[in-house]
């Protein structure tokens, strides 16, 4: 069996095991050490698994996802959230698909303190979909729209995908994080209007009014808390205090000090939000273990370090040869989750990249490509058949089928790639706020 | 004729000097004097999965062949070597890594046991590098709020009366953008991968003569059952290529990278200055007591701490002298 | 099952406290260097390997609820059947997966435990979290076999 012939293998595995319903983690896992035996034997890969889940739980930077979690299940058993929901909700109730705006509302603020995708899908949909439920907006459009949401966790900075980007290509985090400034709020505004056209081309989808509560002197009393640690929160990082990572540890404190003071909740509701913070941080976290066992087979392949020459050979343009590996991209991230995806091959693409020449300084290339790159991982998060932010949301809505949801997040894939074309064709949207950092 | 294929594996990025200018180049002198019989397969950034924290296990257990990494990331397990990171040991990054590699044969032969060691080395002296206040004196540390790297810069931060902060080298940036630190201390070499000389203006050297601020120490080590089944032409190629030259190579190769860090700097019209020798002498009264605790510990631990910590000196005295820095 | 629910639910609620201590201990470190220069050195250390404890601690409860995702897309038009017998090997190659899990942290409970490894900083040792993880592991290895013996009939409504 020859180097692809098992990278194929390993695919097919993977996407066998899934379609039979075994867990997709459990599937990669399985997957993953099939591949990796079949290179290196029993002794290697036993080796490596004695420290594996050591290595992926116990770490500092991918903490920031069950403590956001933690943080978001505080806030809604504490009653924070949904009073922050209504308040938007009031402010956008006067659309027609208001409350389904007001989840990518929710979404974009907290995803500009939140760097995880999940970690905002789960928090939102928490508040909101139970919301949008009740108002009879179709499980359809409701899971649609917080999955594709939830994204604004990692296209609004901070994001944990660039962070890892910029780590592997040596770039400026800041940099990175000014220059999907404004392709995340051309996100933000994008989705938006795919609702609103949504909801007009397709009946049934929304309710025609959302009679959402009137901004009354206790809607406004009921989001004090939540402006406050926002305020602390976003305060506290972009005033120097603490980092984005704290902040998410500085979020979850405050939030429970919060919830304490309003005495809504009592140590029952303390439980459920251990039991709700347990079931998607431990799902979430067996699909990184999963994705390591598959990329250290894939890596052991050498095949996605040979797709760089193959590649190299094809003579294409630099713009087709980007456009090329954002496709290959939109592919694999059908199947892989995104930090993987990024770990896997950045550094193999990167240098490519580098020796091409767009006509721009070579920092502003990298910056260009990082945020391309983060655009299509984006797509992996919604694509089928493993689109893992799909997967969380659906999770909390026990009564939707997953198709269903997939079919609601189709009208916001036709915003993101309008989005990454647009982006694709006109660096300098990516590029024009950069230069006022550093 | 028999070949072999090696997997080397390590958290530098692709793009690195490290990486590009060291292992890069090491693999490639290899393959050159072994006739292309040992060819590598090389993952940068932790490809085969794990963190930087279970690199060495992975070469112990042969998870892979070849792994560099730093000791100190798991502190506990190397303790003797620590003694390189002390404040104020290290002169050049050449002559330390012969010391260190000497040190290790000497007074620690046990330390690396597990796997066949290639190299040790160390990396260029640390700068102290801040944002709004100039460091000319142990007065104006007070109260910064400093990213230390390693344990032993932790405690020295606390000595001088600084604010140590912990965090994960690719924070640095965005921590010092923002002023949730007000300097850090690396060398000049990891400047510009984190931007320092952008967010930074004042960048305090202290003179080699009395000790460098600090050091990193490294390992590049093999699995040994690996390195055992090699034919006896190919043994004798890796051998060519560690010990103590090797690790003085690649010291040097590393502190050369210092060049560009400090170059981007000045070009920006940051100001460098070397920290006077008696203000250095107020530094260095203040990590003494980081030293005692040190030799504490080693004794706690059944070494003996005061020769462990004078052999280290006077070999770096030693190599110091014979080496042109 | 319990028994396993109980001790699942001991688990999850372990692991929420914990982390909820770790972001008060964040934020009594914050608030020190901020004010008076002092600092829980290494709080960043602790945050990493109580994260660590915690995700294996909430293993158990995640499979109780059966909460790791499946692709119900291509089995959508199976009858239930066959849909909760695959489910049911779905659990049995989970169990098998924890218990390997479970088993090779064993060995790397041993080896950080003989050498000494410790964090960088504060010098936490690795042994507490690898050894941490172990019992949790087994647990969900052992509900997941329960699970693929008896169905899921069993499980528990949601946030019961
Ligand atoms: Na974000
Ligand atoms: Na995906």
């Amino acid at each position: 069996m020859n180097a692809v012939e098992l990278t194929l293998g390993i695919f097919a595995v993977m996407l066998v095991l899934m379609a039979v319903r075994v867990p997709i983690s459990i599937a990669m896992f399985v997957a993953g050490t099939a591949g990796y035996l079949t290179q290196t034997g029993w002794g290697p890969f036993s080796n490596f698994l004695n420290t594996q889940a050591f290595a992926r739980f116990a770490s500092y930077d991918l903490s920031v996802i069950p403590l956001f979690i933690l943080m978001g299940h505080f806030a809604t058993q504490g009653g924070i959230s949904k009073a922050l929901f209504s308040f938007a909700a009031a402010i956008m109730g006067r659309f027609k698909g208001g409350l389904a705006m007001a989840s990518v509302l929710a979404c974009a603020a907290f995803g500009a303190i939140c760097g995880s995708s999940v970690a905002t899908a789960a928090t939102i949909t928490s508040v909101a979909l139970p919301e949008m439920k009740r108002h009879g907006y179709s499980g359809r459009l409701a899971t649609g729209t917080l999955a594709a949401a939830g994204t604004l966790g990692i296209l609004i900075p901070p994001s944990v995908p660039l962070v890892i980007y910029a780590i592997l290509t040596e770039q400026n985090i800041a940099k990175l994080f000014a220059a999907a400034m404004i392709p995340g709020i051309i996100a933000m505004f994008g989705y938006m209007v795919a609702i609103a056209i949504y909801v007009r081309l397709v009946p049934g989808q929304a309710p025609e009014t959302d009679e959402a509560p009137r901004l009354t002197r206790d809607a406004i009393k009921g989001v004090i808390p939540i402006v406050l640690i926002f305020l602390l929160v976003f305060g506290g990082i972009y005033g120097g205090l603490f980092t984005p990572t704290e902040g998410a540890g500085v979020g979850a404190a405050s939030t429970f000090v919060a919830a304490l003071i309003k005495r809504e909740i009592t140590w029952d509701k303390f439980k459920q939000c251990f039991y709700a913070t347990a079931e998607s941080s431990a799902m979430i976290f067996l699909i990184f273990i999963g994705a390591d066992l598959m990329n250290s087979a894939l890596a052991l392949t050498q095949v996605p370090n040979q797709l760089a020459s193959v590649v190299g050979s094809w003579g294409l343009s630099p713009l087709m040869v980007v456009a090329a590996i954002l496709l290959f991209y939109v592919v694999l991230g059908a199947v892989m989750d995104e930090l993987s995806m990024i770990l896997l091959t950045i550094p193999i693409f990167f240098p490519m990249v580098m020796t091409l020449d767009f006509g721009m300084p070579k920092e502003s290339v990298a910056i260009w490509f990082g945020i391309m790159v983060l655009m299509v991982v984006e797509f992996g998060l919604l694509a089928p058949p493993v689109g893992l932010n799909v997967y969380v949301v659906n999770g909390m809505a026990k009564d939707v089928p997953i198709a269903e949801s997939y079919r609601g997040v189709m009208p916001f894939l036709v915003s993101d790639t309008l989005r990454t074309l647009l982006l694709l064709f006109f660096p300098a949207i990516s590029l024009w706020l950069v230069k006022y950092v550093g | 004729q028999q070949g072999v294929t090696l997997k080397f594996h390590t958290f530098m990025a692709p793009q690195s000097n490290v990486w590009l200018n060291m292992h890069k180049a090491w693999m490639d002198k290899v393959e050159k004097d072994s006739g292309s019989r040992i060819k590598f397969e090389a993952y940068p950034a932790m490809q085969l999965g794990g963190t930087p924290v279970q690199l060495y296990d992975q070469a112990r257990d042969g998870v892979v062949d070849i792994i560099w990494t730093l000791p100190g990331n798991t502190a506990g397990r190397f303790p003797r070597v620590e003694v390189f990171e002390l404040p104020f040991m290290m002169s050049n990054a050449e002559a330390t890594s012969k010391a260190y590699w000497e040190y290790v044969q000497t007074m620690a032969p046990d330390e690396f046991k597990d796997t066949q060691v290639i190299a040790l080395h160390v990396h260029g002296p640390g700068v102290i590098h801040t944002a709004e206040k100039a460091v000319k004196n142990v007065g104006d540390m007070r109260g910064l709020k400093m990213r230390a790297p390693t344990r032993q810069v932790t405690k020295l931060m606390g000595a001088l009366g600084a604010t140590p902060v912990g965090m994960p080298l690719p924070q640095i940036p965005d921590a010092l953008s923002k002023g949730t630190i007000q300097g850090c201390v690396i060398p000049w070499e990891v400047v510009p991968s984190v931007k320092v000389h952008e967010l930074t203006k004042f960048h305090a050297e202290f003179d080699p003569a009395g000790g460098s601020l600090y050091t990193t120490t490294f390992v590049m080590a093999m699995n040994k059952n690996k390195y055992n089944a090699l034919p006896p032409d190919l043994k004798k190629v890796i051998d060519a290529n560690s010990g103590l030259a090797t690790s003085a190579w690649l010291g040097k190769v590393q502190q050369n990278g210092d060049v560009a860090g400090r170059k981007a700097a000045a070009d920006r019209g940051n100001n460098i200055f070397n920290v006077s020798a008696t203000e250095a002498q107020e530094f260095r009264r203040r990590s003494r007591q980081i030293e005692v605790e040190w030799v504490e510990d080693m004794n706690k631990r059944g070494f003996d701490g005061r020769k462990l910590l004078e052999t280290a000196r006077s070999l770096i005295d030693k190599h110091t002298k014979g080496t042109k820095a | 099952m319990k028994l396993l629910d109980l001790l699942a639910r001991v688990c999850a609620v372990l692991a929420g406290v914990l982390l909820t201590l770790i972001t008060l201990m964040t934020c009594v470190s914050l608030i020190g260097r901020n004010t008076i220069g002092t600092t829980l050195v290494g709080d960043f250390e602790l945050t990493g390997v109580a994260t660590g404890a915690a995700i294996a601690l909430f293993m158990p409860w995640c499979q109780v609820r059966h909460g790791n995702i499946i692709v119900d897309f291509f089995t959508a038009k199976a009858s239930e059947r066959t849909n909760a017998l695959l489910d049911r090997f779905g659990c049995l190659l989970l169990a098998l997966v924890f218990a390997l899990l479970a088993w090779r942290t064993t060995h790397g409970a041993l080896s950080a435990w003989a050498g000494h490894s410790e964090s960088q900083i504060i010098g936490f040792p690795e042994w507490v979290v690898h050894t941490t993880m172990v019992p949790p592991f087994i647990l969900t290895s052992v509900i997941a076999l329960w699970q693929a013996a008896f169905g899921l009939d069993g499980a528990p409504e949601a946030h019961g």
